[in-house]
């Protein structure tokens, strides 16, 4: 029954760091992380580096794949950095995947990072535009908050959701990263807190916003024949898929679907042989609240036009139907851009691997959605014990 | 081909593409279709359209908040813009707009842009 292929290929150990405002520059922030899976595997195993990092204008810094070479105490090795705003990490990822089931290579690091709060939210959100396009977006001073926020405008015009239908994504995750001890924001919200938080663009506000914080994460991909040298509990890389869309979501006939999200959905679940019904567990790119109940769409776990009727039924908290963001997401589990697609890696398998302490889920597949820009780039990844 | 669009823009024209083979409309003009891939011809829209959805911009480094944006669609195209003469609560999708070409301040291109003025009578 099993595809016993030599191409396969496996997750074999995950780290990740605190995520937060912290004070260590980002590259310290990497050690952190990769001293979780140097006590798993043998760091010299490593022959090659992914780097998925969203901006240089945080750090004045780029050639992170040397550099993390050089960190990591792999000098030699190919290294090289990645990059799609905030699909950078899943993107090293897909890239790591490619280099072990190509053959390439046997063992490959996924590495993101991303040191965002030494600079102010106007900086953070002036950096974030060069993922829009320049004439029709960032001509115009639409931020990507706002291209969310216009989303999610059209979405409660066709659709019947409320303000505060978006405001239960936030209190879930928030409610989620209780249980994270690594996550960003450990802090319980309510519904009235979101709908009375500041405006950012308009219907979004701060409480519907993930948090600007810094953070890394690393997962080492081994092929089928070494993956067992390094771990009883592989986690299966069942699919690694990649579709893209305009930068601009103005040139989108339909604007409330993430159509890049789907088309990357549909290719990783005929990949992994697997429906939306199979998968019980979730990690999404909830950037701002509407981001999640449109995935929950794209991804075949709600009718077109019911997302947010999922989040109001309580269907996708955690030992819901589909847990969804159970490491409190970018929402609260914070969103260091680059780092952000290998973090809800990390989620999935520490809870796949049953190591997910207090907000353990009985899971065993699992698909991760992260994407850059407005959802312009959309990196799905099904994974399975 | 924004090239294009922004000498258009100078002449008081709002420069699209249209595939010549499944139809679709871009903004700015580019010579492939982002779907198909045919080559596309020049098509000029219409200075007025309906609002497809808003916003209002609260946090920006680039202008003064809040101001408020939009999409519009154009004839068969899509342009977003910032709407000068409204307030959120004054606006909803499907409320007309007008296109407004204007010479652009400061010493970097482009030399022409637009903006959108709400034309419906305030309720
Ligand atoms: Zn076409």
């Amino acid at each position: 029954m099993e595809n016993r292929d030599a191409s396969l290929c496996y997750i074999v150990a995950a780290g990740m760091s605190k995520i937060g405002k912290r004070g260590e520059d980002g590259v310290a922030l990497f050690v952190e992380a990769f001293n979780e899976v140097a006590n798993i595997i043998e760091p010299r195993d490593i022959e090659a580096i992914y780097v998925g990092v969203q901006s240089e204008r945080y750090e004045h810094q780029i050639m992170y794949g040397a550099l993390i070479a050089e960190r990591a105490g792999l000098l030699m090795r190919e290294a090289y950095r990645v990059e799609a705003c905030a699909a950078a990490g899943a993107l090293a990822l897909h890239t790591a995947y490619m280099a072990v089931r190509s053959g390439l290579h046997k063992v490959a690091m996924a590495v993101g990072l991303e040191k965002m709060t030494a600079k102010n939210t106007e900086e953070v959100t002036d950096s974030l535009m060069s993922a829009s396009d320049y004439y029709l977006d960032q001509l115009n001073n639409i931020t990507i908050p706002a291209q969310y926020a216009m989303l999610a405008r059209r979405y409660m015009h066709d659709f019947g959701a409320r303000e505060e239908d978006l405001c239960l994504v936030a209190v879930k995750n928030h409610e989620n990263a209780l249980y994270n001890p690594k996550a960003h924001i450990q802090r319980r919200i309510t519904v009235e807190e979101c709908m009375n938080s500041r405006p950012v663009a308009r219907p979004l506000k701060l409480l519907d916003s993930a948090p600007i914080s810094d953070g890394a994460a690393v997962v080492v991909v081994a092929s089928e024949d070494v993956a067992r040298r390094y771990t009883d509990t592989p986690v299966r890389i069942l699919a690694s898929t990649v579709s893209s869309d305009t930068l601009s979501i103005s040139q989108r006939r339909d604007l409330t679907w993430p159509r890049a999200v789907h088309s990357a959905a549909e290719k990783a679940y005929k990949q992994a042989r697997l429906k939306p019904s199979d998968i019980q567990l979730a990690e999404v790119h909830d950037c701002f609240t509407i981001n999640e109940i449109l995935l929950y769409e794209a991804l075949g776990f709600a009718p077109r036009g019911r997302g947010y009727l999922l989040a109001r039924e309580g269907e996708t908290q955690r030992g819901g139907r589909i847990s969804v963001n159970t490491s409190g997401g970018l929402k609260a589990r914070g969103h260091p851009v680059g780092a952000t697609g290998l973090a809800q890696i990390y989620e999935i398998y520490q809870q796949l691997t049953k190591q997910a302490g207090k907000r353990q889920v009985d899971a065993d597949r699992a698909i991760a959605v992260n994407e850059g820009g407005v959802n312009s780039t959309a990196v799905v990844h099904v994974l399975a014990v | 081909m924004s090239s294009e669009f922004l000498a258009a823009l100078c002449e008081g024209r709002i420069l699209a593409s249209r595939c010549s083979k499944c139809g679709s409309c871009s903004l700015p003009p580019r010579q492939r279709c982002p779907e198909c891939g045919a080559e596309t011809g020049y098509m000029e829209l219409p200075h007025r359209g309906r609002i497809i959805t808003y916003s209002e911009i609260h946090v920006s480094s680039k202008a003064e908040t809040p101001y408020v944006v939009a999409i519009a669609e154009l004839g068969e195209a899509r342009l977003p813009g910032v709407v000068r003469n409204a307030r959120y609560e004054d606006i909803e999708i499907g409320d007309e707009v007008e296109v407004v070409i204007e010479k652009r301040a400061g010493e970097n291109p482009p030399r022409c842009w637009y903006f959108f003025r709400l034309t419906k009578q305030k309720r």
